[in-house]
């Protein structure tokens, strides 16, 4: 019950405004990609009518062709937007702190308000970024020694049907663990910015109110991954659609469900922020629960 | 699925003419085996009598056998060093599993000499002293053009654990290329005997096989041919005896765990119905319709177009994953395919393997080309009719994969593995000597597949068909050459077509042809009028093909570019001037190997380029997307 009115009292202006910004930075970065695509692809075309060919030819013998010839190209513009993927992870640590900032202070949603709180929450996210490496390593671990059992079982055993369940098994348990650090992480985040002191404590705390709130946050999650599906089938249903429409309707429209994916994300950090606002910090005995003022 | 099925035998089309065994040569060769299998020590204890029969008019002083199982014997045979496998598991437990081999423990002329000790090997093909794939063995009297000779042999295999196609894994067990194999003695005297190579598959004269197979009563066995008798022993085995006439191999396999399954399946131009017989896994259960109606639908499509599937039966096999190596192979009568259950259904895996491996049943089994020094006029034959039966199976999707909006069509995946191809080799070349692995199926399967969805570009389904049906006719049981295919498609086609396989299957040719330029000019003069000129290139190879001229008022003119010369100018006066050219605008050359520059535009429009990228572009922002944590 509480997650649902947690998650329904997130619908905020506040948080529509988060979701832009959001999606200003997705966008900022994505243009490289776009921009290069659309470069290659004309440059390997040049004059040809290849893709008018689509349908003789088969999309699939369309593509061969495109990447056979741009080879060199498509790969160089593949590694930089690889580099480009690696750099939107850790500044999406910097967005992180801005957001919860917002959420938590419940400041006001000011782009320089965001900037502000996600410049000084910085130093504190990194810190606990590197800390939850902690469980991110042995969920890795645990995750790819089960795979490699997983297919030494299949090589000997060659029983398909154990095989299917025990695989279905390991990616369950793979995406529980997955859930699982991903939400010490952010509750760990949340608990820094609610006045716990130290990265360590921060990261006890916010481990802590993810072992003792379990049914809370899975709640929290579907009600996040339910629109998320829904958005999925909107993009598919209008990708297939997009065709004929100009160019610039059909970028319209991705970029109108992109924001919305950030959108529901917004109001998923907005109401984990609200949850863990209803429950006291909780520390083991060892750690000293002292909270500083909210001065970020 | 049931009307796709009915529809094949429900049509106007004529039956195709029936190809009787008895039209063939007379059979060459009898075997008649007995062999008892153990189990538990992965050994196999046999005797076989051959009777021979010397077709030539030369007498035959030496005789020469496969012992194709040698290939596994180690790490340093032919077969293993071809495959890259020299650092096979070098532990001895592992050694003991992995590796096998034949032993002739003795061999006798009956009526005559002991020819066990007259044993040779050799390597006719790479002087490997390694490999003992190959044996002669001298006669004191030859025999004579026309005579015949009976040998018994007794022999012993150690079987090796599966990887490719013969061996065994856990209690599952897969015997190809399993016995002491005549080989061919050619009219000139000399023999057709080669190595068992990485690359190369078999080649033998046809005859007669019944084999005898005795093992624990726990298995059930499935094998080339017919089934005879089945007899139970006090002891708790069970002979298993199966014949067949006019093959040239004989395979089996042997698993408690098979679920056997029947049908029987009406075939054009056959009164009888043909057997069907499943060895199926028991965790595909899934996967049963799936072989059945791919097996019957290629084996009508071939029948019809071809003529009548002359056997009675054919058994199709679905080994268990742990043997995949026995997947994908063709014996006469008897195919393994494959399955892998948890593989979505939109991958047609195991319809393309079905259909593949029941195609080979007559460019293998019947008509039965040279596979060690002609490869291509099996596989890549078989490859481009696995292109057409699985686009006939499954008309309304692409027919390889259909899958989370990737669709590929088999014929249409042929022509990927070529832009992968480091250097264009002659197609038609002995199995072994191309560069690797990769580039003999490049080659083999998917160039020459290619290269005759070409030809049936140029001819036309109907004058192809129809010549693929006389030829199919013509040459059953009698091991044709490429010189043949040639020949009866010049003769069938009424032209000479030489000149294409000159350069794509018996050249290392390429074919690419260009728009290389066009251009619009206007004139002074009224009414207003250009002079439209447009330069075609064949900047490799030769190949007659159509080129579409569109004019900017919506007119369009077609060309048929046939003459020889490296280029083409068209020039032309129009009242509008040129908006597009575009070479073999219907794709019926699949053999060009650049279609980027088979179309030009006078004014590049990008919408098309601009929609692929912003698709494209929307895919990396997706993926930023679920990267923000």
């Amino acid at each position: 019950m509480k997650a649902v009115q947690a998650y329904v009292a997130s619908f905020r202006g506040r948080t529509v405004a988060v979701a832009v910004y959001l999606w200003a930075a997705g966008l900022i970065f994505s243009l490289p990609a776009y921009l290069g695509f659309s470069r290659l692809i004309s440059s390997t075309l040049g004059d040809s009518l290849l893709l008018e060919m689509t349908e003789k030819y088969g999309s699939f013998t369309v593509w061969l062709e495109l990447f056979s010839r741009g080879k060199m190209g498509f790969r160089l513009l593949l590694y930089q937007l690889g580099v480009l993927v690696l750099v939107f992870a850790l500044f999406s640590l910097f967005l992180s702190g801005g957001v919860y900032g917002v959420f938590v202070s419940r400041d006001s949603p000011r782009l320089f308000n965001f900037l502000s709180r996600a410049w000084k929450n910085l130093p504190a996210f990194f810190k606990l970024f590197l800390t939850c490496w902690l469980i991110w390593i042995p969920m890795l671990a645990v995750s790819l020694l089960g795979f490699v059992l997983l297919a030494g079982f299949l090589r000997e055993s060659g029983n398909e049907t154990l095989f299917r369940w025990l695989f279905l098994t390991w990616g369950g348990v793979t995406l529980i663990m997955i859930g699982y650090t991903m939400a010490v992480y952010d509750l760990s985040r949340i608990r820094r910015l609610q006045g716990v002191r130290g990265t360590w404590k921060s990261f006890r705390s916010g481990m802590n109110f993810v072992h003792r709130h379990v049914l809370v946050l899975i709640t929290l999650f579907f009600l996040f991954l339910v629109p998320l599906l829904l958005i999925f089938c909107l993009t598919s249903a209008f990708s297939d659609i997009a065709g004929p429409l100009p160019h610039i309707v059909t970028f319209a429209g991705f970029q109108v469900l992109m924001w919305m994916r950030y959108f529901f994300k917004s109001v998923f950090m907005h109401a984990e922020t609200r949850v863990a606002g209803e429950y006291p910090i909780h520390l083991p005995p060892e750690l000293d629960a002292e909270r500083e003022t909210d001065t970020i | 699925m049931a009307l796709l099925l009915a529809s094949l035998t429900c049509g106007a089309r004529t039956v195709a003419e029936t190809v009787d065994p008895s039209d063939g040569p007379e059979p060459v060769v009898e075997y008649a085996i007995d062999a008892r299998l153990l189990p538990a020590n992965r050994d196999l204890e046999a005797t076989q009598v051959l009777t021979w029969r010397n077709p030539t008019q030369i007498a035959a002083k030496t005789l020469r056998f496969h012992l194709y199982y040698n290939a596994f014997r180690g790490p340093e045979t032919t077969f293993m060093r071809e495959h890259g496998l020299r650092r096979f598991k070098s532990r001895k437990k592992d050694r003991e599993r992995r590796y096998g081999g034949i032993d002739i423990l003795e061999l006798n002329r009956i009526g005559g000499e002991n020819l066990t000790k007259k044993i040779t090997f050799m390597a006719p093909d790479d002087n490997n002293e390694n490999d003992r794939t190959v044996i002669e063995v001298p006669l004191l009297e030859p025999v004579a053009p026309g005579d015949v000779i009976r040998l018994r042999f007794r022999f012993q295999l150690k079987i090796p654990e599966i990887f490719v196609r013969t061996g065994c894994w856990k209690d599952f067990f897969f015997m190809g290329q399993w016995f002491p194999k005549i080989g061919v003695f050619q009219s000139d005297g000399t023999w057709h005997c080669h190595q068992f190579h990485a690359n190369s598959e078999f080649f033998a004269d046809f005859g007669r096989y019944r084999v005898a197979v005795t093992l624990p009563e726990e298995y059930v066995v499935g094998a080339t041919g017919n089934s005879v008798s089945a007899v139970n022993h006090a002891d708790g085995t069970v002979t298993h005896t199966f014949a067949q006439d006019r093959i040239h191999d004989f395979a089996w396999t042997a698993w408690p765990q098979f679920k056997q399954l029947r049908r029987n399946a009406t075939v054009p131009g056959r009164e009888r119905p043909v057997e069907v017989v499943l060895l199926l896994d028991p965790q595909h259960e899934d996967a049963r319709d799936r072989y059945f109606h791919s097996v019957i639908f290629a084996m009508r499509f071939l029948s019809e177009k071809l003529f009548p599937y002359p056997y009675d039966r054919i058994t199709v096999v679905d080994p268990p994953l742990g043997a995949a190596g026995a997947m994908g192979m063709e014996y006469p009568t008897l195919i393994t395919g494959g399955h892998i259950s948890f593989l979505p259904d939109g991958m047609h895996f195991t319809e393309m393997v079905t259909i593949h491996e029941f195609g080979h049943q007559f460019w293998y089994g019947l008509i039965a080309s040279d596979e060690f020094r002609e490869a291509w006029l099996d596989e890549g034959i078989n490859t481009f009719f696995e292109g057409e039966i699985m686009d006939a199976y499954f008309k309304e999707s692409p027919s390889l994969l259909d899958w989370f909006g990737i669709r590929i069509g088999d014929a249409e995946s042929r022509r990927g593995p070529l832009k992968g191809i480091p250097v264009v080799e002659r197609v038609n070349q002995p199995s072994w000597h191309f560069l690797s692995g990769g580039n003999y199926s490049n080659h083999v399967y998917n160039r020459a597949a290619v290269f005759i969805d070409t030809l049936k570009g140029y001819l036309g389904k109907e004058q192809l068909y129809d010549f693929f049906a006389q030829y199919a006719r013509k040459y059953a049981w009698r091991h044709p050459s490429t010189h043949d295919f040639v020949t009866t498609l010049n003769e069938v086609t009424g032209r000479d077509l030489g000149w294409a396989f000159e350069q794509f299957i018996n050249g290392t040719g390429r074919l690419d042809l260009a728009v290389h330029s066009l251009s619009s000019q206007r004139l002074e003069s009224d009414p207003v009028s250009y002079r439209n000129e447009v330069l075609l290139l064949r900047r490799e190879g030769f190949f007659p093909a159509e080129v579409l001229i569109r004019l900017r008022n919506g007119r369009e003119v077609r060309h048929l570019w046939k003459d020889p010369g490296r280029w083409k100018r068209l020039e032309f006066t129009h009242e509008s001037p040129l908006h597009a050219v575009v070479i073999d605008p219907e794709f019926r050359i699949p053999l060009d190997h650049d279609l980027i520059n088979n179309s030009k535009t006078a004014r590049p429009a990008r919408r098309e380029s601009q929609g692929a990228a912003l698709k494209l572009g929307f895919l990396f922002q997706t993926l930023l997307g679920m990267l923000f944590m």
